[in-house]
């Protein structure tokens, strides 16, 4: 089973369309790049999928589950938002236990997966105050609440902002680990190469439509790219590549 | 068990929140400590007539006014609690925050919904509950009945459970209307002025509201609160109708919470952003700026125009002109409505305290509300000068008429006979309009600005010690004129020389304030670092 299924997904604000008639499918086991330029409606897709605004028009499953039962929803999903969610007068220990438990974990079972994801993410200050964090260290922890259950499907909003390299290079390592473990992460980024390195598909969206979808080589290729930055530019400004890609779809 | 346990850690959550933000801001911690003991010290007894007092006169044979004052009270104290319920639900409880999602993709909408109404219900209760108890024990102790402590304390808990709870679907209810509508921010201000209009109504005229519902069910909380004071005629079986019936409209007003909490979280708006949302302005043709640079150097207009824009788009600034208003609605009640004062003292008390709020906007706080733009106001290469100037016709210009309108009207209208009283009065309320931007703009620019972030983006808010010796120093200007007019009010007579010798020591000593403090304002701006 696909772990993420859309047709002709939709969603309207009045009379712009933020995502307009997007068929996607991202199995499990994969990470999916969602790349797109700011507006496109990158965000938008992920609170669709999400569950946390619902579609105007077309449909959408997420690890079998249609995206408007919301309340079955969260069991199978983890998600990072681009602003961390947290309660900046907890510490992140704190913070992470609540998550936990109103996700049904408990007792130590729970304490050791907090504890071993905080010593995996090197929160060496999990026991201090979120409002004293750096801004790469709330989004260490906004990572960390997001697997904190093992999730089916991990929903990514720019989640190597603000980490410094050493963090980014262990949140690369989780992401292929989630991966590797069969999870699906859906990641929306503008850090191109972290896409190319780590992304099995591709996905372009622009201007709530999605262009390309391929895996990175090929996409590259066939926009003569040499870099996926090469392709995103060629693509979002250049209606003919668009077409000629299209095509050779 | 699906729902309890995950609304609890919400609940918890968020409690633990609130309290670590109330704990480690001393403004937020006076305002929960200060408030509520003020409350208790007044309707316990312990200052003036109260709690205790109404005992006494119970134990003295006077049980049957005495419970009619309990429960007229209680009618009222309901209906305030009401009200106070619905502003907070619909301010800050209702709205979707960015930290909610954590919980909203993790459980259910439901639990994150009641977690959000306990959270609601539990600060209200912490926050006012103990006076009820304060008072509960004076009067038991009053009585020389201690088992009249009972009821009131357990029966006073409930009306608090009861008036959090229920308000909470119209916070959220309020939210939705307001959000469909997509109110401006100012438009959402004035409401928010208008809730608190309705609650200063409600408290100034509680013996009438409770006069007015004593023939309704409502009564029966009455009952409640009253059950286990001997002799006071309370029913046992009100008392429970009401327990009864409010548990029923309890549940009820959850699950209404839970539905409007979904449509209030979910609907696109929540996830709307303010570039989203906002209308592009094309037009750069800037006619009041233009009228400005007629009368003023063209930079002087500019930064004047620029303040009241960002004044209209922040303005959650101007909160900090409500503890002005405040005062000014309280010392029309204790002074003239409940108090000794002629009606003639209104016009003054508008002049004293519209001028003390006109200065507690952002002249009070004039380079935190720069917020981010503040290098390029100091690197514009306008002269400290212009800034002040700038600064202080931004508030006078709007203030100056609306005030001294006011306060004339006001004074025409409560039928003030003197034609020189009158005159007095207009004077006073220029010279005080005029003095507080500079005194604001002096103390503001010689404090920095506070660093909590309660105004949300980059504005700061006022410096505490600005705040309180800018309070201090409009109230000693103001002072002799106040006791001037208020000998007139008390008396009915008009002493030409009082008032001459109260009104003029004021004006005077506004003047040479409001001089010392523009040059005072215009050095620290000159010597002012950005660290």
């Amino acid at each position: 089973m696909a772990a993420i299924v859309t047709e002709r997904l939709t969603k309207r604000y009045g009379s712009v369309a933020a995502v307009e008639g997007l068929d996607l499918t991202v199995e499990g086991g994969t990470i999916y790049g969602f790349l797109g330029p700011n507006g496109a409606g990158k965000t938008t897709t992920m609170r669709l999928l999400t569950g946390l605004t619902r579609p105007s028009d077309g449909t959408a499953t997420v690890a079998g589950v249609d995206v408007r039962e919301r309340d079955r929803l969260g069991e199978h999903i983890g998600y990072v938002p681009d602003t961390p969610p947290l309660y900046e007068k907890l510490t992140a220990r704190e913070q992470l236990s609540a998550v936990a438990d109103v996700r049904g974990l408990e007792g130590d079972s729970a304490r050791d997966r907090i504890d071993a994801l905080v010593d995996r993410f090197g929160l060496e200050n999990a026991d201090d105050r979120i409002e004293t964090y750096s801004k790469g260290m709330k989004q260490k922890t906004s990572v960390v609440q997001a697997i904190v259950h093992d999730p089916a499907v991990v929903f990514m909003d720019e989640p190597t902002s603000g980490l410094d390299p050493n963090a980014a290079r262990t949140l690369k390592a989780v992401l292929t680990e989630l991966r590797d473990d069969g999870t699906a992460v859906f990641l929306s980024t503008h850090v191109l190469p972290v896409v190319d390195e780590l992304a099995d598909t591709v996905g372009l969206l622009y201007d709530g439509e999605l262009l390309a979808e391929d895996d990175p080589d090929r996409l590259k290729s066939d926009l003569d790219g040499e870099t996926l930055e090469d392709a995103f530019v060629e693509l979002t400004r250049d209606t003919d590549a668009t077409v000629r890609l299209r095509e050779s779809q | 068990m699906r729902t309890l346990r995950p609304a609890a850690v919400v609940t918890r959550t968020a409690l633990k929140q609130t309290y670590r933000k109330v704990r480690e801001s001393r403004r937020m911690t006076a305002f929960f400590l200060l408030i509520p003991a003020f409350f208790a010290l007044q309707l316990s007894g312990a200052v003036g007539p109260g709690a205790y007092d109404l005992g006494r006169r119970f134990a003295t044979g006077e049980g049957e006014l005495v419970a009619m004052r309990l429960r007229g009270a209680a009618l009222s104290g309901l209906v305030l609690l009401s009200v106070m319920g619905v502003i907070g639900a619909a301010g800050g409880n209702s709205e979707f925050k960015d930290r909610y999602v954590a919980f909203l993709t993790a459980t259910s909408t439901r639990a994150v919904a009641l977690g959000n109404v306990a959270r609601q219900t539990a600060v209200w209760t912490a926050l006012f509950w103990p006076v009820a108890v304060l008072s509960a024990i004076a009067f038991a102790i009053g009585a020389g009945e201690p088992l009249a402590a009972v009821s009131l304390i357990g029966g006073s808990f409930w009306l608090f459970v009861v008036a959090g709870t229920v308000t909470a679907p119209l916070g959220f209810a309020a939210r939705l209307l307001v959000d469909g509508y997509d109110l401006s921010k100012n438009a959402r201000f004035a409401l928010g002025v208008g809730m608190l209009g309705v609650f200063y109504l409600v408290l100034f005229t509680r013996e009438y509201v409770s006069a007015l519902l004593r023939a309704t069910p409502l009564s029966w909380a009455g009952d409640l609160l009253l059950v286990s004071v001997p002799g006071a005629g309370a029913s046992p079986i009100h008392a429970a109708g009401f327990v009864v019936a409010t548990l029923a409209l309890i549940v009820v007003c959850l699950a209404a919470s839970v539905r409007l909490a979904e449509a209030v979280w979910y609907a696109d708006h929540a996830f709307q952003t303010d570039q989203e949302a906002s209308v592009p302005v094309q037009s750069t043709e800037t006619p009041v700026r233009d009228v400005l640079a007629s009368v003023v150097p063209r930079p002087t207009a500019t930064l004047m125009t620029v303040t009241w824009r960002r004044t209209k788009r922040t303005p959650k600034m101007l909160w900090y002109v409500y503890p002005a208003l405040f005062v000014g609605l309280v010392m029309c009640e204790q002074l003239v409505y409940s108090g000794p004062f002629s009606a003639a003292m209104y016009a003054p008390i508008v002049a004293f305290t519209g001028s003390l709020a006109s200065g507690s906007g952002f002249t009070l706080n004039p380079l935190g509300t720069e917020g981010d733009a503040l290098p390029t106001l100091l690197t514009s290469g306008l002269s400290s000068e212009s800034v002040v100037r700038a600064k202080a016709y931004a508030v006078i210009l709007p203030a100056l008429p609306i005030l001294v309108g006011a306060t004339l009207g006001t004074a025409i209208g409560v039928g003030i006979p003197f034609a020189f009283l009158v005159a007095s009065i207009g004077v006073y309320s220029v010279s005080m309009v005029i003095l507080a931007p500079f005194l604001s703009l002096a103390v503001g620019m010689h404090y920095p600005p506070g660093s909590e972030g309660l105004l949300g983006g980059s504005v700061q808010i006022p410096n505490k010690s600005a705040s309180a010796v800018y309070t201090i120093g409009m109230v000693l200007v103001g002072a002799p004129g106040l006791g001037a007019f208020g000998e007139f009010a008390l008396t009915g007579t008009m002493n030409p020389a009082t008032l001459a010798v109260g009104v003029g020591a004021s004006i005077g000593i506004a003047a040479v304030v409001s001089w010392w403090a523009y040059n005072h304002a215009v050095a620290r701006l000159n010597h002012y670092s950005v660290d």
